[in-house]
């Protein structure tokens, strides 16, 4: 027997979740039946930031320029620019904002202290304002500089939704080295010199960063699945039971890949890091088993898989240990990938199938499209459950 | 005679692609995305809908298959035992095999029972069914990932959609 008298299988799901994401997650679940949910009109955002720039104290505020910006199943983007009296000119900003409910909800505050904590350890963009509970914008948002540059080479059309699939040719050159060499400085960045008060920080030397993770995305799955899928029940058994210990945790940026970072042509030089919406505190290795999942590489015409088609996998995995200073467990790295494609499999059939029932998004078309994505992670989940 | 359901979805892909998608401004983004997107799946379900009873029945077929594999190697403490009863229990329903909304019903009830059995394997199962319950969810999910696949291979966002077989092999015996 594994346990006589042990815990119920209720009782393991309810452990390690962040408190900030149980209060999310909790907030979700209120806010489910109100839906359903519209996009925002213009006339809606523009009097949504009026009234936030006016809690923030700004005089003779006008809004111009306000544009909904492409891409994004997980929030409400709009880029606009804000003039006020108390400024000499304008800036042009960019508003991410919740639906009622997304593919994965997350909380603005931890986005807006991670980007505060990361300004001059990579390029991001600046915070300017934050609405956590959307008291202000009727939905959580955070505000942030604009910043210019492009996720994909113009000259080059991405074959998949958020740049997924992308070959970058002769770019990746260019942008391979600063893509390893940003995510070495969010990892090495120092912890104990940022303000992460919204996050729970694993102890160092047990394994609460594994299963922080586990415990995050296995409450999102029993709370959104509306059927069962037996390997993805199998797996979170599995991550429970296999649960690496971490002995440094570090920053983890938890959706670094392809297009998310922008670029200036036609130097190539990294301008911002985005979407750090689930970033947390943990283990390396889960960044980097996100970097090398299948669904955003491409293979070379002599069948070279390209890690986010910028560079081969075992050259990525060799410029991170000598950049950083870490050394990649192989055990740990597998873990990390069953993990992350079982991450996958649960926002695809979990949150973004629950969120376009209920008609509870902006972008409910997009999320029952990107469902049929998910058995491309069962059968990942099976190649890599084999493995062991 | 009336128009079939296919002259239908045909009919609306094509007022879609001539009519709606040329009107939209091209910087309203989000609009025609969301034009892109209805074309897309209209596409896809003119694909999958005269199939769809065929398919959730033989999805239903596999996860009895594992409902079976599970019961017949489920052995340990009462959380094992209670859950062993209820697949059982679930196991015995016979379900219309042309009714698509019944076969659902039957998958998603199925599908819960065999979910607390995978669990309480890990909490009461003896080291045998736990090791059995992993090989047997890995050998259904090995074949309802690759019928899932091909099944929705019409979205392209398999990155290994060109390796798969055709959508008619999900049908042949």
């Amino acid at each position: 027997m594994n346990g006589g008298g042990g815990p119920t299988s209720a009782e393991v799901r309810g452990r390690h979740v962040e408190p900030r994401v149980a209060e999310v997650l909790d907030r979700k679940l209120v806010n489910r039946p109100t839906g359903p949910y519209a996009a925002r009109t213009d006339v809606e955002v523009e009097a949504a930031l009026h009234r936030l720039m006016a809690a923030e104290g700004l005089k003779d505020v006008l809004i111009g320029g306000l544009k909904r910006l492409a891409g994004g199943a997980s929030k409400e983007q709009f880029a606009f620019t804000l003039s006020h009296g108390g400024a000499s000119g304008s800036e042009r900003m960019v508003l991410r904002m919740d639906p009622l409910e997304s593919i994965a909800e997350t909380c603005r505050l931890r986005e807006a202290q991670v980007l505060r904590a990361m300004q001059g350890i990579v390029p991001v963009p600046a915070v300017r304002f934050v609405d956590p509970e959307g008291v202000h914008l009727g939905q959580p948002g955070a505000i942030t500089s604009f910043v210019e540059g492009v996720t994909k080479p113009t000259a080059i059309s991405a074959t998949g939704v958020s740049g997924i699939g992308l070959r970058y040719g002769i770019w990746a050159d260019l942008l391979a080295p600063q893509f390893v060499e940003n995510l070495v400085a969010i990892h090495n960045a120092d912890l104990q010199a940022m303000d992460l008060s919204s996050f729970a920080k694993p102890a160092a030397g047990t394994r609460e960063a594994a299963l922080f993770q586990v415990g995050w995305w296995a409450r999102v799955w029993h709370e959104d699945h509306s059927e069962s899928v037996p390997i993805v029940t199998l797996t979170e058994r599995w991550l429970r039971e296999n649960a690496p210990v971490c002995a440094a945790p570090c920053l983890v940026h938890a959706d670094y890949r392809i297009g998310n970072f922008m670029f200036e042509e036609p130097s190539g030089r990294f301008v911002a890091v985005l979407d750090w919406e689930l970033a947390h505190v943990g283990d390396f290795h889960e960044d980097l088993a996100w970097v090398v999942q299948r669904l955003f590489g491409t293979i070379e015409d002599d069948g070279t898989f390209m890690v986010c088609g910028l560079l081969p996998r075992e050259k990525f995995l060799a410029q991170y240990q000598a950049l950083s200073g870490r050394t990649v467990d192989p055990a740990t790295l597998h873990y990390y990938e069953v993990l992350n494609a079982w991450k996958c499999s649960v926002l695809n059939q979990g949150p973004a199938v629950r969120a376009a029932m209920a008609g509870n998004n902006h972008q409910d078309l997009l999320l029952t499209w990107l469902s049929g994505s998910s058995a491309v992670f069962h059968a990942q989940l099976v190649d890599l459950l084999k493995e062991r | 005679m009336l128009a079939t359901i296919q002259t239908r979805i045909d009919n609306l892909m094509k007022a879609m692609q001539q009519v709606v998608l040329p009107a939209l401004p091209a910087d309203a983004a989000l609009a025609r995305e969301q034009a892109q997107l209805v074309i897309g799946h209209l596409s896809v379900i003119a694909q999958q809908w005269p199939r769809a009873a065929a398919y959730e029945a033989g999805n239903l077929e596999g996860l009895k298959s594992l409902g079976q594999a599970l019961v017949q190697a489920g052995a340990g403490g009462p959380e094992t035992g209670k859950a062993v009863t209820g697949v059982q229990a679930r196991l015995e329903v016979s379900t219309d095999t042309a009714d698509v909304v019944a076969l659902q019903a039957d998958l998603v009830a199925l599908g819960y029972s065999i979910d607390r059995l995978i669990e309480a394997a890990g909490v009461d199962g003896t080291p045998d069914f736990h090791a059995a319950s992993t090989n047997a969810v890995l050998v259904h999910a090995e074949r309802q990932a690759l019928r899932e696949r091909i099944w929705c291979a019409g979205t392209h966002l398999d990155p290994d959609v060109a390796k798969l077989p055709p959508f008619e092999s999900l049908f042949s015996r």
